[in-house]
């Protein structure tokens, strides 16, 4: 007898989302991943929603697609997306004709996502949006898309499958498949900290992202794909108001746009055929992107750069074509059909603002296969948190916490934040703010502890940005652990360990951008911790 | 723009600029310290290292050699850049150079300091872990101090978000076993009305106001619990703590400890004040100033140019003496390139100038080090001279001392404080020389 209908490995936006819809439509699911949600591309991504302008000539049904489910998505997570007015430089004047015409024909697709029409911007107009622009930017259009957080996008997917039925078994990571003696996949052997376990199931999905060559080897079945290797720099503060479409030294497409209170800038796409958990960004990328950034922000030079970050694009793949015009179009792979191996279905490709839909598309095939036909819900449920709206002004008076913080808090959790501020009523000692740069509060690493599986120092920065400003958890970290071991009993020597594992983490974002005020701080950051705190000495390397 | 003379110019008011400036003195020369209001010494945790094992085996706390000549001769022997090699390559004379610079700069009278430059003891800090140092400020908790205590008595303050009792109690509960220390743990909270999240610096000036009815408190905790140690979070303010500990000592029969604070620290905050004080006292002058320029005469440097709140200055000196500390006190910078942020010196690092050389090379894959991007810095004769990247000395009257001389990387090799005093004193004696 199977244990699950479905084991999903991989909790990256199309794991969750296949997890979830398939827990909606009844199934038995267990989701299988050996880092945290969102651990990688997922994670690592521009944040955005957005409808692929840019695929519009080549790719028009990503467009469509993008746009279309980007009005879903808002509808089941409204507290979770917020509008990115984008402002695109025009370089000739020649070509203002073109543009016209071209976003005339993006504006219908826009509307499906709530998109603002766009609009022709003279430099005097721009100059009033984003007043550090070069000089040479006279002519510009606008357009409209949807900033959102990946990471929560990913862990509320994945705790609505949870709160459905779904067995989660985060930091778990699925070893090799188990077959019949004719190869076909019946399960799969999955490691965690406890040992090993071997989990049957009728059908195995395979959403394992830049992973995915590997892990199809293990099942004995084809997907092929063009990883690419993207990177983002991320400076503090935000540096403009408005995101700016730029073209990179080699033509490209780049943005800089504010998220949260900072500002990202993104990305490279690189052909990348290393080893997907040995990520490393490079002093030459980070080069690259300021060169392209400087070229329409000559201030960003100055700006201070808090960390770099990588993740690897699990594109299709094809041949012959240059990096940034592959399709980002997604595909299901039914191996029974294409190599007539039964019980399992892998996905790869796409796009985060189309998640939905390729999850829907996954859970229809599985569904099918398995003898289901309850149809896909995932656009009309909301996502935890997206049942109903919050007036922060209120919630803040309402607990005594200040309203900057419950706005941030109401932005990650929607109206739980209600239920998170309900724990300080016992404990008047969780309205302290533990994260200064974010501003996180005590009750919510409780709330994330308790309810969202956090069970790591960097779980909790993935679940609420703790640690993500400018002191890269110099003050936070060692707070952060207290309420961690606290919660989860943990013994010295777990907590020390979670410790340097959170220090590793950033340390990996904060290298290649080591200079002015974040060597400063990576300084204090490590004389605290090993100096004083002297981690590096107490604990013996694994 | 005002000017001022002065016969020793010290830039740097931290414990190397300090060294500096009270030995040269000391020969009789008058000093005039500027610097930023607080440094790098402002964050330091109660600690002064001076020779911490280089060879620590982690996770083998037992196993770390105490001796600090044996610690002195391997760092030598594997960074034999080290500014203690400027100084001797014998470890007993750098050790007696570090003695004399530790009686000049907390001299036992004055009864900041307790430890020793021989030998290295294993103390704790808030986070509950611990870590080898040659002195601390007195009253901090050293593992030898648990290790025949009866029984231990935590005290934490309501409302101090720097400090959870709970997290200490475990870290340490559970290496004071691995050390062979069974001592037993209470815990007690202390009362501070109002006070929620505060930093140990906010609740320092907040105890200022509140010490009576605090002491109450603590006196009511300790006769509740009856313990041999009391432990209390490092946030009682320079000016009352001597005093107030001694207090607690007397009336309660027992022993009073504090374990070494992160940043933001009130041990720090008390070095610092300490400093300054020990400048006064012993006839430096000082001025809260920013060094921004400097013009250059025929025997070497004439004059720096500094900001004060609302006023330039030019002071003009026969020597200067460069203690201005690493990235973090604003000495070195990196901005694209590295550079000395005063005079445009030139920057070494172990591999050469690393000015063209990227930081990825001078860092490791891991976080836990050791990075040689934090020994980037000046480099010196044995006069503490500074050099160019000829090998030539840079400037006749400029001299460096601390953390901004290249090849000690004080984060992981536990030398930091050595160093500066050591270095400082050298450098304000060859300014005597001079």
């Amino acid at each position: 007898m199977p244990d699950y209908d479905v084991i999903v490995v991989g909790a990256g936006v199309n794991g969750t989302g296949i997890a979830r819809d398939l827990s909606l439509r009844g199934m038995k699911v267990c989701l299988v991943e050996k880092g945290d949600f969102a651990s990688g591309a997922s994670g690592a991504n521009t944040g955005m929603i957005h409808g692929g302008l840019r695929y519009m000539i080549y790719d028009i049904d990503t467009t469509r697609h993008s746009c279309l489910d980007s009005g879903y998505i808002q509808k089941i997570a409204p507290f979770l997306l917020f509008r990115l007015p984008f402002v695109m430089p025009l370089e000739l004047k020649a070509t203002l004709p073109f543009f016209e015409t071209y976003f005339e024909v993006y504006d219908k697709y826009a509307r499906l996502k709530n998109g603002m029409p766009h609009t022709m911007l003279e430099r005097k107009d721009i100059v009033q949006l984003i007043p550090n622009i070069a000089d040479h930017v006279k002519y510009a259009v606008t357009t409209d898309e949807w900033g959102i957080d990946p990471q929560r996008l990913c862990a509320l997917n994945g705790l609505s499958a949870q709160s459905h039925g779904a067995e989660v078994r985060l930091h778990t990571e699925m070893v090799d498949f188990l077959k019949d003696p004719g190869g076909n996949i019946i399960g799969a052997r999955v490691a965690d900290k406890s040992g090993y376990h071997e989990l049957k199931s009728r059908m195995v999905m395979q959403a394992t992202g830049p992973w995915i060559m590997r892990t199809s080897q293990k099942a004995g079945v084809k997907v092929k794909i063009r990883p690419g290797k993207g990177v983002h720099i991320t400076f503090d503060r935000r540096l403009l108001n408005y995101s700016l479409i730029i073209a990179m030294v080699d033509g490209r497409m780049g943005f800089i746009m504010p998220h949260e209170n900072a500002t990202i800038l993104g990305t490279t796409d690189d052909d990348y055929y290393g080893d997907p958990d040995d990520l490393r960004v490079t002093e030459d990328e980070v080069d690259y992107l300021l060169e392209g950034a400087a070229r329409y922000l000559p201030d960003i030079r100055k700006a201070r750069m808090v960390r770099a970050w990588v993740g690897i694009r699990p594109t299709l793949f094809a041949w012959a074509k240059n990096e940034d015009k592959l399709s980002r179009d997604h595909k299901v792979f039914d191996h029974e059909l294409s190599e007539g191996v039964r019980g399992i279905v892998s996905i790869a490709g796409g796009k985060l603002a189309s998640y939905r839909l390729m999850s829907e598309e996954a859970a229809d095939l599985i569904c099918k296969k398995l003898g289901n036909d309850r149809p896909c819900q995932t656009h009309l449920i909301p996502l935890p948190g997206g049942e109903k709206e919050v007036d922060e002004k209120a919630l803040a008076q309402k607990y005594g916490v200040p309203q900057y913080a419950a706005h941030r808090m109401i932005y990650r959790h929607g109206a739980r934040s209600e239920q998170i501020l309900e724990l300080t009523r016992e404990r008047p000692e969780l309205k302290d703010i533990v994260c200064r740069c974010e501003p996180v509060l005590a009750a919510e690493l409780v709330w994330c502890i308790r309810n969202e599986l956090a069970a790591t120092l960097t779980d909790l920065r993935n679940r609420t940005r703790l640690g993500t400003g400018m002191c890269q958890g110099t003050r936070c970290a060692v707070r952060a652990m207290a309420v961690l071991t606290r919660e989860l009993d943990m013994s010295a020597g777990e907590a020390e360990d979670s410790l340097l594992a959170f220090m590793e983490k950033r340390w990996k974002g904060n290298r290649p951008v080591l200079q002015g005020r974040t060597l400063e701080q990576e300084e204090l950051n490590q004389a605290s911790y090993f100096l004083v705190g002297n981690l590096n000495r107490l604990l013996s390397e694994k | 723009m005002k000017k001022i003379e002065t016969e020793v110019l010290v830039i740097g008011a931290g414990l190397a600029g300090v060294a500096a400036a009270l030995s040269a003195a000391k020969a009789g020369k008058k000093v005039l310290v500027i610097g930023r209001e607080s440094g790098a010494s402002a964050m330091n945790s109660g600690a002064i290292d001076v020779a911490s094992d280089p060879l620590a085996l982690p996770g083998r706390p037992q196993r770390w050699n105490a001796d600090a000549a044996k610690n002195i001769e391997e760092l030598l022997l594997r960074t034999p850049d080290h500014p203690y090699g400027l100084i001797s390559q014998s470890a007993e004379k750098i050790l007696a150079r570090v003695k004399d610079a530790v009686e000049l700069v907390f001299p036992s009278s004055e009864g900041f300091l307790s430890g020793s430059e021989k030998t290295c003891r294993l103390v704790f800090n808030q986070i509950g872990t611990f870590k080898q140092t040659s002195f601390t400020q007195t009253h901090m908790l050293g593992v030898s101090e648990i290790k025949n205590a009866r029984s231990l008595l935590l005290l934490g303050f309501s409302g101090l978000g720097d400090f959870d009792p709970g997290f200490f109690a475990k870290n340490l509960s559970h290496w004071a076993k691995e050390l062979g220390a069974n001592a037993k743990l209470a815990i007690a909270e202390i009362e501070t009305d109002g006070l929620s999240g505060k930093s140990s610096l906010e609740v320092s000036r907040w105890l200022l106001e509140n010490l009576g009815p605090v002491t109450q408190e603590i006196g009511k905790a300790i006769k509740t619990h009856n313990p041999a140690v009391v432990v209390l979070p490092a946030v009682i303010p320079g000016e009352v703590r001597k005093e107030f500990l001694d207090r607690l000592e007397n009336i309660y029969a027992i022993e009073a400890r504090e374990p070494l604070s992160l940043p933001p620290s009130v041990p720090g905050k008390r070095l610092a004040q300490y400093l300054e004080n020990r400048l006064k006292s012993q006839g430096a002058e000082r001025l809260i100033a920013k060094a921004a320029g400097f013009e250059q005469g025929s025997g070497g440097i004439q004059s720096v140019t500094a900001e004060t709140a609302g006023e330039k200055l030019q002071i003009f000196a026969k020597c200067f003496v460069l203690a201005s500390g690493s990235f973090l006190a604003g000495g070195i910078a990196k901005h694209d390139s590295f550079r000395e942020t005063i005079f445009g010196l030139d920057v070494f690092s172990n591999n050469g100038v690393p000015g063209e050389i990227f930081t990825e090379k001078l860092t490791c894959n891991k976080v836990r080090g050791p990075h040689p991007l934090f020994s980037v810095g000046l480099k010196a004769d044995r006069d503490f001279r500074v050099l160019d990247r000829q090998g030539k000395v840079a400037y006749q009257n400029l001299f460096a001392a601390g953390a901004i001389l290249c090849g000690a990387n004080y984060i992981f090799d536990g030398t930091a404080g050595g160093t500066a005093l050591a270095t400082g004193l050298a450098a304000g004696q060859n300014t005597a020389n001079y």
